[in-house]
């Protein structure tokens, strides 16, 4: 057949099986939207769960009673014990600027008339990140009250805790999202299929009838599904190139997180490879979709 | 450019054919009658490269079918308008769609096919018809497309199962004329009906009539073989064959 008699037909197939291709393209881009998205929240709490333990501290509070010297052995105590990063002395100078610091990004002014002396001096330790980082920040915690002069701990453990298992269940739920996309675009293309295979069957006969060969008898069928496919995958991952920031921004205001310095996001390569795939897939549908007529 | 040597096929144990010989030249028009079920079918069919004997070759254009391979098969089809009992037509498009598309598995560039068309159309009486949907015409009006669509383009091969099927007197003689027209025009057509009234009509306009009984061909005439006179180059090929077997 010339191009333009390919062209024609294609645009038949199309008309005639709008309804099953759209299905194949929504099919696609939901595949495409939420292996995406699954992909991107992995990444997102691969990026997150390190900046929130980064900034995880654990706080001793120290009385008046403890002098420069016993507070420079503290320090310099804490710094040996395994597991901790850092661990420095915080002047009641520097806890009111940060406590003005946050006051002022929530919009209060409770602590204007506050002064640095009504501030305790305390200690800030950074406890190493990793497994089970929560029970080792509470062990550090329970093993610094009993600490002459430490007159209050503040972990931070609950609330690290939290957020580790929310953390936890949001790469679980992407993990689920993705397997349930798999299966749920795997059943719809499967029933695209069967249902264009029955009504590509005359058109097969017809062909094979007046001589076209096998691949001839497919093209049109690929073709349009390959189109159709594209088309939804196009439709897909642009949607999560557009939504996915905003998302995210929506998330990172909810833990109360500052910008990621990497936003995750999807490589020029893999949006290739998915486009790539989605026009495979389109293909042997349509490939499949056309009962093999005998030829001999 | 059809020739059968000494064809037989049987199926479900059943032989249709015994030892046929039969050919149809350039510019002939050959009717093969008999009664139902006399084996036509499967010799059309074995015409149209649609089936293999199980004894003797089928040469299509000096070519044997046997020794085609199976990618070859449909560059030769095409070549060969086959009018299969119960045509299947695309029922969801236009009849000039349908009639069009032959030319388009030939390779005719798409107004090249639609001129064909309705030329076929017109010479059936159903060029008013073009626009209508194949799935919205009556039986006959159906046997018409389908015999348009073999007829489109001037194929060098027509081979048509009963293509008077179910028509009234008018389109028979639409009918007889077209295949007239279209061995006038060179191709070789080979016709199988059970009709013999149709047989008769398509003898009084040249066709050379030969009848099929318990799967042996019979001649029409005393003293005419049913291998035409063959011209120097098939006496070569004949020659050939000849020493092959010997």
């Amino acid at each position: 057949m010339t191009a333009r008699w390919i062209l024609r037909r294609v645009r038949r197939e199309a008309r005639r099986r709008a309804g099953a291709l759209a299905a194949l393209a929504a099919a696609v881009a939901l595949l495409a939207l939420v292996a995406g998205a699954a992909l991107l929240g992995l990444r997102t709490v691969r990026a997150v769960v390190p900046l929130l333990e980064h900034n995880v501290h654990v706080i001793a509070y120290l009385g008046d009673e403890v002098g420069p010297a016993e507070r420079e052995r503290l320090v310099a105590a804490l710094r040996q014990i395994p597991g901790v990063e850092r661990a420095r002395l915080v002047e009641p100078e520097e806890a009111l600027v940060r406590l003005r610091a946050a006051a002022d990004s929530l919009g209060s002014r409770a602590v204007a008339g506050i002064e640095a002396g009504f501030l305790p001096r305390s200690v800030e330790i950074a406890v190493a990140g990793g497994a089970g980082m929560p029970a080792r920040t509470a062990e550090l915690a329970a093993r610094l009250r009993k600490l002459p002069g430490v007159v209050e701990v503040d972990a931070m453990s609950a609330g690290l805790a939290r957020l580790l298992s929310w953390m936890g269940l949001l790469r679980t739920l992407s993990l689920a999202a993705l397997a349930v996309a798999v299966f749920a675009a795997g059943v719809a293309l499967t029933l695209a299929l069967l249902s264009a295979r029955a009504r590509r069957r005359a058109d097969a006969r017809v062909l094979a009838l007046l001589g076209e060969a096998p691949a001839g008898i497919r093209r049109e069928a690929s073709l349009t599904g390959a189109a159709a496919s594209l088309l939804g995958a196009t439709a897909g991952v642009g949607t999560l190139l557009v939504v996915f920031p905003r998302v995210l921004r929506g998330i990172e205001g909810a833990v109360g997180l500052g910008p990621l310095a990497v936003a995750p996001s999807l490589g020029a390569r893999e949006i290739a490879l998915a486009l790539v795939v989605a026009l495979a897939l389109g293909w042997m549908g349509g490939w499949v979709a056309t009962p093999r007529e005998r030829t001999r | 450019m059809i020739r059968l040597d000494s064809v037989s096929f049987a199926r479900d144990g059943r032989a249709l054919l015994d030892q046929v010989t039969l050919a149809v030249n350039t510019a002939e028009l050959v009717v093969v009658h008999g009664a139902r079920a006399a084996g036509k079918s499967a010799l059309l069919a074995l015409c149209a490269t649609r089936l293999l004997p199980d004894a003797g070759a089928v040469w299509i254009s000096e070519r044997n079918v046997g020794d085609l391979q199976r990618a070859s098969l449909p560059l030769v089809r095409r070549n060969i308008a086959y009018l299969p009992p119960a045509p299947p037509l695309c029922e969801d498009d236009s009849v000039l769609e349908n009639v069009m598309l032959p030319l388009g598995v030939r390779g005719w560039q798409v107004d090249a096919s639609e001129t064909g068309a309705l030329r076929a159309l017109f010479t059936l009486g159903l060029d008013d018809r073009r626009a209508a949907s194949v799935g919205a015409l009556s039986a006959g009006e159906r046997q018409l497309v389908a015999l348009a669509r073999a007829l489109a383009g001037a194929p060098p091969v027509l081979v048509l199962d009963e293509p008077a099927a179910g028509l009234g007197p008018a389109d028979r003689e639409r009918v007889v004329a077209a295949l007239a027209s279209a061995r006038g025009d060179g191709s070789a057509v080979l016709v199988a009906t059970s009709d013999e009234a149709f047989a008769g009509e398509l003898a009084g306009r040249g066709a050379r009539k030969v009848k099929l009984e318990d799967g042996r061909l019979h001649g029409g005439l005393p003293g005419i073989s049913l291998v035409p006179r063959l011209d120097a180059d098939e006496l070569t090929w004949a020659e050939a064959r000849r020493q092959e077997v010997s």
